[in-house]
């Protein structure tokens, strides 16, 4: 489970250097509007899975983690907001530190259901749903990711 | 109510500017799926993930489907709110420990925003 796991967190890592670069190659065609919606739809879902996937991986270091998350999160939308003007820099450190917290949420509700006063469930069941919901948020990335991609042709 | 609104904004669609479309395939797509994961969770508790799941693909499927209306950026930008929405709700609505006055709270939060969407329609 945890190579899975960490597979997963490669795989969007990967994804999202790859955007990256295509952005960084394409940025001179950038509209203002566009380049704000960018900003913010990828540093959303880009830190959600960071996020989500780093918790699972360690769960015993929460505080750590969560430091470590709200960085990653604000310097990868300052980052991919820096590319076009000032103000998706702003649109973009908003969203990926919200999106980094929200995705260390769902991995904290995962691991502990009875933090929201759902019914506790055992080792098997906790397994099954974590392997789910990953390869959901793994597929929610790369839907999203390749939207974006698309987007930069048209 | 989802087809009826559908019905009107596209009828109308000619006469919304983009930064309007904006903000309705924010606001059907946010709501649309906040409402879907808090009455599922109210109803089959034992579900997180597949609720979770099932939300989260209602927020993305309306919020393009209001947003591709317009343009391509407002899609983006309906998926996005749809898909934060969905992923959040489960867990407002069972953190919020199963009472009834909560969901008349959502229910009359998801009512307002038809109507304020009709009269910025009107009013646009």
């Amino acid at each position: 489970m945890e190579h899975y796991v960490l597979g997963s967190l490669l795989f969007t890592l990967l994804l999202g250097l790859l955007l990256f670069r295509k952005m960084f190659q394409s940025r001179k065609l950038f509209s203002d509007r566009f380049g704000m919606i960018v900003a913010t739809t990828y540093s959303g879902v880009f830190n959600f899975s960071i996020g989500m996937h780093l918790y699972l991986l360690l769960p015993d270091y929460a505080e750590f983690i969560s430091c470590v998350v709200v960085v990653i999160g604000g310097g990868s939308g300052v980052i991919i907001g820096s590319i076009v003007k000032f103000h998706s820099v702003l649109a973009g450190f908003f969203h990926g530190t919200v999106g980094a917290l929200m995705g260390m949420m769902l991995g904290v509700v995962v691991y502990n259901p009875s933090l929201c006063r759902l019914p506790a469930v055992n080792e098997a069941m906790l397994n099954q749903s974590i392997i789910v919901l990953s390869s959901f948020i793994s597929f929610l990335t790369v839907s999203t990711l390749g939207l974006l991609y698309y987007s930069f042709k048209v | 109510m989802m087809s009826i609104s559908y019905y009107y904004v596209n009828k109308n669609r000619k006469l919304i500017g983009f930064q309007l479309g904006m903000n309705i395939s924010t606001i059907i797509g946010g709501m649309a799926a906040m409402t879907t994961g808090i009455l599922l969770i109210y109803q089959y508790p034992f579900h997180f993930t597949w609720i979770t799941i099932i939300s989260t693909l209602t927020g993305i499927f309306i919020g393009s489907l209001f947003g591709g209306m317009f343009d391509y950026q407002t899609l983006l930008t309906g998926y996005g709110s749809g898909m934060t929405m969905g992923l959040m709700a489960p867990m407002i609505g069972a953190s919020a420990n199963f009472s009834t006055l909560f969901i008349g709270l959502v229910e009359a939060a998801f009512g307002i925003s038809f109507i304020i969407l009709f009269l910025a329609i009107r009013n646009s």
